[in-house]
């Protein structure tokens, strides 16, 4: 594969469009006070954030014409779930989802 | 994601700013919020930490995966890639048992409103935007309906 100037700048240009936006609010924020209803609605957005790239991974959006839940996925989430429920512990959870989903794509 | 940890590093200088959002990753934020729900604050060394460890086993990782991929032909047969699903699992769940108990049923009807908002938007959009979009309408729910 050859690289060409154009290429370069591509990534370039990819490289400042991700970066921007992550340091943008931390330069921004320094200069003003955010009004008490807009730290309320940013306090909803870990669980939300969190929520959501679960949510996607669990949806099969490709292989049929409607969108269903992928289920290897969904059935390894849900003993992974219970285990983080009770060791709420982030290494023995991606451990063991790891392990269950690896048992779970040899049986289905 | 950098707004929602911003707020809790205004004291440190633009630059080391600067620094926290160029490393910031899902991971790292992740693991960030998280930090900040039980301890209520977040130190800059400590996200610098966190950050720097976090990239430096990425490209350690990928290095040791481009000499050590060669034996695992399918990744996704190990369950792998379920690393990280497993992962926001986990980081979901600590968020949630760091937030009080009256609070608790609040957030559990969020989550109801996201997988109803995902699937729904998985038909319009590409899933990265489904999260994003599902995110920004999930916290208005959230603020209007907090009592």
């Amino acid at each position: 594969m050859t690289t060409t100037a154009s290429m370069v700048w591509l990534i370039i240009g990819c490289a400042l469009v991700t970066w921007l936006p992550r340091i943008i609010p931390f330069m921004f924020v320094r200069s003003v006070k955010l009004p008490d209803v807009v730290l309320k609605w940013l306090s909803f957005i870990p669980v939300c954030i969190l929520s959501a790239l679960v949510m996607e991974n669990l949806l099969d959006t490709e292989s049929k014409s409607y969108v269903t839940l992928d289920w290897p996925v969904f059935v390894t989430f849900v003993p992974t779930l219970i285990i983080a429920l009770i060791t709420k512990s982030l290494s023995i959870t991606v451990v063991a989802g790891v392990i269950i989903m690896a048992a779970v794509r040899f049986i289905m | 994601m950098s707004l929602t940890l911003a707020p809790h590093f205004t004291r440190y200088s633009m630059l080391r700013n600067v620094g926290f959002g160029t490393l910031l990753t899902d991971e790292t934020f992740g693991v960030a919020v998280t930090k900040q729900m039980q301890r209520g604050k977040l130190h800059g060394r400590w996200m610098d930490g966190l950050n720097i460890t976090a990239y430096l086993f990425w490209i350690l990782s990928c290095v040791a995966g481009a000499f050590l991929g060669q034996w695992v032909a399918n990744p996704e047969k190990w369950g792998l890639d379920f690393a990280l699903i497993a992962m926001f699992v986990a980081l979901l769940v600590l968020q949630l048992s760091s937030v009080s108990k009256n609070k608790i049923m609040h957030y559990l009807i969020l989550i109801g409103y996201m997988m109803v908002i995902m699937y729904g938007l998985s038909y319009v959009v590409p899933s990265h935007l489904a999260v994003l979009l599902a995110t920004v309408i999930v916290a208005t729910i959230g603020v209007v309906t907090d009592k």
